[in-house]
């Protein structure tokens, strides 16, 4: 009986199987970017050709000077707090990284990017201060510790070889004082304190060397808390303040002013790496902040002045921020004139590479710290808004004549229109276009697969991709905005044809605590009429904002309703149509913030609204975690339902064909609250569902000896949350469900306050990896089969379909028929990760965050888009292509089958004709 | 025509006409036993029997339907109640038959005559509507009839939301 069953829950695997990708399917409807984080350290190697660079993500890559593409890449760990703190070009044709928590440094050959040794160092004491170089032969550290006299210098010399711990030797740093900020400048330590008006200069191999020297002997008589910058580069240091710029050569007397003129705005330095090394450190680029571009000036240290053929003017894209690294590349033509590439790093974390001339690549580096992603539909083509037009628009000009000379002139638009598309080629009589083709209009196609990307990054950029080729359609910098807590709301969608997209930002002001909205069209990037170039500055801060249903009255334009500080309600956009909706709204209308450290949920009800004042009133509070101090406890997650997630089927089919309808109750939200027992150090994870508008808590569960990550993702009547099991080791995933009973109390509406009490079904799976996103997918009218995405930490995106995960599974003995009739599994713990259901097959996305999921208007359809430090684009079809015919299909065979058959008819008819001719006259 | 005028002549070859005999023949002695009077009122009671036997045949008409139940009740234990093509076939003519029965009934009074011919119509569409009955019940043991809340399931609008709400962490 149990092999039988045990054979039973195979073959149910089996049938279960997604549906994998055709060899000739690859690159059809997915494609990958890989990304490297935002540059930190950029060396320019010996010959220029190549970059060799380290990211604020842990990354180390190569990236080829004439391309920007990355010959190869390194993630050095996937601990966030690991960071690369130096990285240094060997002479041998190696390059060293260092990384701090834990501190490693890897040695690695650049050509390849094979690792060459590692050595991490072990550290008893954390040091204040940690700091690195290298010299011919050596890798050196300079670390200050701690000591019971004071501070401790200590000097550990790795051999670049082979790794070697050579010798560590102590002095003590009387003078040194925590804060001081220091740089090497090996053999030198050059530290400068805020509230001293002195550096300190010290000579790591010789404590004895030990030199004070005031600013005032420098010439900067301002004090050092208005020292901007400590620049270092190879023996000299760079002492910015506000108004000037200086470069001072580091000798064993002291700091020696370099004589030649620096600008005041003087951004950064750099050392070029200089092709022939004969001249290594004869040179110094900077560059300096214009009006509206940026100079980069060469500067020939031994003859003390700028080599004014070499420099010159450099502009950044306008979407650019400000610069914040520096790198360059000086080469000598073979007409000896000198020339130079650089490599700029600004703030909104892209990469410039260029020469005087121009900027010849940019890598947007600002994709790897990605938001929030809505897809947006795109416009109707210019065919089908003529017919739009036609039927659409509400001119007086009735009677059959009229319609008549309406439906001849909007079919000669369409037919000027396809001529011209035909003249430039842009249909093709023959075949569809492949994929990649990216002079596409960005026009909606047939089945909604064309979509645009709007993404909002940390650095405050704003994308707008494609979706069929990842082409960067348009890009925008934030200007003035914080970016913390940002939102992005689509207003209102292409679909509603003469009326412009729209869609807003809602970000606080970078100056003061109050909010700005960026309005925006979402096709062309361009701001929308509203305040000073589409930035909105409002009076208020908001707490939280909630994107209102749309009406004809409000032409279709999804009101925002924004809860301020002191929860008073407001609407943007303030129109009297707006404010009217929300006032005829008002009286169902709730809102809930929740403050993620205290764990209080506070519900705010809108009735009291009228059409002059919006008003709220706080009507019910929430307080979730433990006010016990011996336990840390927070909110780690707020997880509703997709507004407008539709639900096709009411309940499920048992097997004696009753119905179990679902509890769909659609202002509950998940709360996930996480926190430390302390003197156990023992994790734990509570879950409750909540309803929002009567602040009901409709169940709750918790889970004791767990850890996060935790994942939660709710749609329909399932919710399915993912944390790692402290005491068995292993990723769990559980599964909760939710039904009405076999009555429904109110077949046609939902109250939350006659709302039933649910019956919750609940189990828990064992996955057998690290799960780093989760995700369902949505379709557009909720009838296709649901799918879970899971992000790995091996870079793998699994689908996996929910019925894996049903909660009604039973166990083996206790499965029976009615269930197997029912299409309910029998319960298996572990849950299996198939190679075929891996979407990404072997494009793997590193270090995945997050997943976003979008309905197409195929039924069967979704769009993923999932981003970490790749990004990737690809289809699922849950339920497999059910609406549309396979790719495979043959046309052609089924048009000559057809005429084949026509043809056949026609010619038996006159042979038969024939046949019965000859027969009669026999 | 050659063919058949054949087959009278062989016809003629081989018939021997006996009517003309017995005329010929009737004015001999009755045999012992034989009362004359008593064959005319043998014939007298066969005119008579030709009404009974016509509401016989009426009333077989009429039972037709009432006997076959048997026959279907063992035909339905036989075919099962699994969804196949012999179940769904059966279940058809099930249907069909007392359906297109009922509809030529018309036809079917026809022949029905005599003096118990209501009865023996409502006993014949009472047969009808126990057949239909039959495949009816048959239909409900194969669960095809849409008995179930289930079988309702995909015609049940979405519960409208009546509150609408949303939020979340603080952007403060």
């Amino acid at each position: 009986m149990k092999i039988f069953s045990y054979s039973l829950c195979i073959v149910f695997i089996l049938i279960q199987t997604i549906n994998g990708l055709y060899e000739d399917q690859i690159g059809k409807f997915d494609w990958r970017q890989q990304y490297i984080g935002k540059v930190k350290h950029a060396i320019f190697d010996s010959t220029g050709k190549k970059i060799v660079v380290g990211t604020e993500e842990n990354t180390l890559a190569l990236l080829h000077a004439g391309t920007g593409k990355i010959e190869w890449r390194h993630l050095l760990g996937s601990n966030t707090k690991s960071k690369i703190t130096s990285l240094f070009l060997l002479s041998n044709g190696k390059v060293a990284s260092i990384s701090n928590i834990p501190t490693i440094v890897r040695v690695f050959d650049v050509s390849s990017g094979i690792l060459q040794w590692e050595a991490a160092v072990a550290k008893d004491i954390q040091p204040v201060l940690c700091k690195w170089a290298v010299s011919k032969r050596d890798i050196i550290s300079v670390e200050i510790n701690p000591s019971r006299s004071g501070y401790d210098l200590v000097l550990t010399e790795y051999s670049s070889i082979g790794g070697t711990e050579n010798v560590a030797s102590t002095t003590e740093l009387p003078w040194f004082t925590l804060g001081t900020n220091c740089q090497l400048v090996f053999p030198h330590l050059v530290c400068l304190h805020p509230q001293e008006d002195a550096v300190n200069i010290v000579d790591v191999r010789n404590s004895d060397s030990h030199q004070r020297i005031e600013l005032q002997h420098l010439g900067i008589t301002v004090g050092a808390d208005q020292l901007v910058t400590l620049g270092v580069t190879k023996n000299f240091v760079s002492l910015r303040t506000t108004g000037t710029f200086s470069l001072y050569k580091i000798t064993d007397e002291g700091l020696q002013r370099t004589s030649a003129e620096w600008p005041s705005e003087t951004v950064l330095v750099s050392v070029p790496t200089v092709k022939d090394a004969e001249a290594q450190d004869q040179y110094m680029a900077a560059l300096i902040k214009r009006e509206k571009n940026y100079a980069v000036k060469i500067y020939d240290l031994e003859a003390n002045q700028v080599l004014e053929d070499v420099s010159g003017d450099m502009k950044l894209p306008d979407h650019a921020g400000e610069p914040d690294l520096l790198s360059t590349f000086l080469m000598r033509k073979p007409n000896g004139e000198l020339s130079y590439r650089y490599a700029i790093s600004t703030t909104d974390d892209s990469l410039h590479y260029g020469s005087k001339k121009e900027v010849y690549w940019t890598r947007e580096e600002a994709l790897t710290s990605i938001v929030q992603v809505e897809m947006v539909d795109l416009p109707v083509s210019s065919i089908e808004a003529s017919i739009e037009e036609e039927f659409g628009s509400d001119q007086a000009l009735g009677g059959i004549l009229g319609h008549t000379i309406k439906r001849l002139s909007s079919q000669f638009r369409q037919l000027l229109i396809v001529t011209q598309q035909l003249l430039a080629g842009q249909i093709s009589l023959v075949r569809r276009e492949a994929v990649g083709n990216n002079n596409k209009a960005l026009e909606r196609d047939r089945f909604g697969l064309h979509k645009l990307i709007l993404i909002l990054t940390r650095p405050g950029k704003l994308f707008a991709m494609d979706t069929l080729s990842g082409r960067i359609v348009w890009q925008r910098l934030l200007k003035n905005v914080n970016i913390d807590k940002v939102r992005l709301y689509v207003q209102r969608t292409s679909i509603h044809y003469p009326l412009e997209p729209q869609c807003t930002i809602l970000a606080k002001s970078s100056t003061s605590n109050q909010a700005v909205l960026f309005v925006f069209h979402p096709i062309t990037g361009e701001p929308a009429q509203f305040g000073s170039e589409g930035y909105v500055n409002l009076d208020y801060s908001v707490q939280q904002a909630l994107l209102l249903p749309q009406n004809e009255e409000t032409e279709y334009m999804k009101p925002l309703l924004l809860l301020d500080e002191s929860a008073a309600p407001h609407v943007f956009p303030p129109t009297e149509s707006a404010i009217n909706h929300v006032v005829k709204m008002s009286n169902n209308l709730f809102m809930f913030v929740a403050d993620t450290k205290s764990c209080v949920l506070r519900g705010y009800s809108l009735a009291k609204s009228t059409a002059d004042h919006l008003a709220s009133a706080a009507v019910w509070q929430l307080q979730l975690c433990s006010s016990s101090d011996s336990v840390e406890e927070e909110i780690v997650s707020i997880v509703s339902r997709h507004p407008e997630e539709k639900v096709f089927s009411q309940g499920r089919v048992l097997a004696d064909r009753s119905v179990l309808y679902k509890y769909l109750n659609p202002n509950m939200v998940v709360v996930a609250t996480a926190g430390t027992n302390h003197p156990h150090h023992r994790g734990y994870l509570n879950l409750y569902l909540i309803d929002v508008v009567s602040g009901a808590v409709v169940f709750s569960t918790s889970h004791r000896r767990v850890q996060p990550p935790y994942h939660v993702v709710y749609a329909e009547n399932w919710i399915i949350y993912a944390y790692y099991n402290e005491k068995y080791r292993r990723t769990e995933l559980s599964s909760l469900e939710l039904f009405e009973g076999q009555t429904q109390s109110n077949s046609t509406a939902f109250s939350s306050f006659s709302a039933p009490q649910p019956l919750v079904d609940r189990q828990a799976y064992i996955y057998p990896s690290h799960i780093t996103a989760m995700k369902d997918t949505v379709s557009e009218q909720g009838m296709t089969a649901k799918h879970i995405l899971l992000g790995l930490s091996n870079g793998w995106i699994q689908e996996m379909p929910r019925a894996f995960l049903d909660p009604r599974r039973p166990v083996v003995a206790a499965a029976t028929p009615e269930m197997r009739e029912e299409g309910i599994m029998p319960y298996l713990p572990e849950l299996p990760i198939p190679a075929e259901a891996i979407i990404n097959y072997n494009q793997t996305i590193s270090n995945i965050k997050s997943i976003y999921v979008t309905p197409s208007s195929l039924e069967s359809t979704a769009l993923v888009f999932a981003c970490g430090l790749d990004i990737f684009f690809t289809h699922v079809t849950p339920s497999r292509t059910f609406d549309v015919l396979n790719d495979d299909f043959e046309y052609g065979f089924i048009a000559l089958v057809l005429t084949g058959l026509t043809l056949a008819s026609f010619i038996t008819k006159r042979l038969a004709g024939k046949k019965s001719l000859r027969q009669a006259w026999k | 025509m050659a063919m058949s005028n054949r087959n009278v002549s062989k016809k003629f070859k081989w018939s021997i006409d006996l009517s003309n005999r017995n005329k010929s023949t009737c004015d001999l002695a009755s045999p012992p036993g034989y009362l004359p009077s008593i064959a005319t009122t043998v014939a007298e009671s066969t005119k008579e029997n030709d009404s009974s036997l016509l509401i016989k045949r009426s009333w077989d008409v009429a039972l037709q339907p009432l006997k076959q139940v048997p026959m279907n009740l063992f035909m339905m234990y036989m075919v099962g109640s699994s969804i196949s093509i012999f179940p769904i076939m059966m279940v058809g003519m099930m249907f069909v038959r007392p359906i297109r029965a009922l509809f030529s009934m018309n036809q079917t009074f026809k022949m029905l005559e005599g003096t118990q011919a209501i009865g023996q119509i409502l006993v014949y569409i009472l047969g009808q509507l126990v057949a239909l009955g039959l495949a009816l019940y048959k239909c409900q043991s194969m669960g095809l009839l849409p008995t179930h809340s289930s079988d309702w399931l995909a015609f049940i609008d979405p519960q409208q939301r009546i509150e609408y709400s949303g939020g979340g962490q603080t952007l403060l």
